[in-house]
């Protein structure tokens, strides 16, 4: 029988098991940082969209098929760490139109949220993904 | 075979090592609780400063002619608020009377007051900006951080001629 028992066939797989663990903790604690960061975001984003409609820049660029204003408020207004898209749907669910702050990638964990409102007498819905730099 | 074993070389290690244990367990002790209390105090901040920004870019502040009043004091308004009715909706004459009200330090302490930002050493500093073909006219209400040891910042946005960017700090000196 050996004398040096570190290197055992219990002790590597105690090893495996446990980095396992460990790594699967970390990857747990950093998705529940994003979840809790969501309820900023989406304060953020629903006070985006409610300023949006009510400066009518939502209505203007579905009247003008140009999303141009809203680009300008994404570059100009939103905080520099926050990155966010605004598309423009009809009734029937076509994308009209997007506004993306320039210089953002895009995340895995966006935060959506959805305004509707009138324009030339139709429903439209503005749909607006915000994520972190 | 000696008698005495109590400063054999096995005690004084083992007694390195208890002492060493205990001087570590109560620097973590401190340390643990410094980083506690500082948590603490920057939820309490955050939620202080959340609350404060909600009401003041969502209500026109109870009554909504406050800016109107002769007095400014806890008795005559209960809240604060820069909208002229509608949420999000900037009222200029407000945030141009805030403005003027903050420079007076004892309005301001009133100000904080109203607002409901009562923590130990707390201070508050907004800065609306009107964007209209870019940024242009400004309102600064409060005390800028100097010296601050904790800082929260909100931003936010109001629909006003155009757009205001609205950025809320709470900060503490303590």
């Amino acid at each position: 029988m050996k004398k040096g028992l570190i290197f055992t066939l219990d002790a590597i797989l105690a090893l495996i098991v446990a980095s396992s663990l460990i790594l699967a903790s970390f990857n747990y604690v950093s998705k529940a940082q994003m979840v809790w960061n969501k309820p900023t975001l989406l304060k953020i984003s629903l006070n985006s969209l409610a300023v949006l409609e009510l400066s009518q820049t939502l209505q203007d660029a579905v009247k003008a098929s140009n999303a141009d204003d809203t680009e300008e408020f994404l570059n100009n207004l939103l905080p520099n760490h926050v990155c966010a898209m605004v598309e423009f749907y009809d009734e029937a669910d076509s994308l009209l139109l997007t506004a993306a702050k320039s210089g953002c990638t895009s995340s895995n964990y966006p935060t959506v949220n959805y305004r509707s409102f009138t324009a030339n007498g139709n429903v439209y819905y503005a749909r607006m993904e915000a994520w972190y730099i | 075979m000696k008698n005495s074993q109590i400063f054999s070389v096995d005690a004084i290690i083992a007694m390195s090592a208890f002492i060493l244990i205990l001087v570590s367990s109560a620097w973590a002790w401190d340390s643990v609780r410094s980083r506690i209390y500082l948590s603490e105090q920057r939820n309490d901040m955050e939620f202080v400063a959340a609350s404060a920004i909600s009401v003041l870019i969502e209500k026109p502040g109870d009554p909504d002619n406050w800016h109107k009043l002769a007095t400014f004091d806890e008795s005559s308004i209960s809240s604060l608020g820069l909208t002229n009715g509608v949420p999000w909706v900037l009222d200029t004459d407000k945030a141009a009377k805030l403005e003027e009200l903050s420079a007076d330090d004892s309005d301001y302490v009133r100000m904080k007051e109203i607002l409901g930002i009562k923590g130990p050493g707390y201070e508050f500093f907004l800065n609306i900006t009107i964007y209209e073909n870019g940024f242009g006219q400004s309102y600064e209400i409060g005390r800028n951080p100097v010296a601050a040891k904790e800082v929260v910042v909100l931003q936010r946005t109001m629909a006003s001629e155009r757009w205001a960017k609205v950025v809320f700090k709470v900060w503490s000196t303590q």
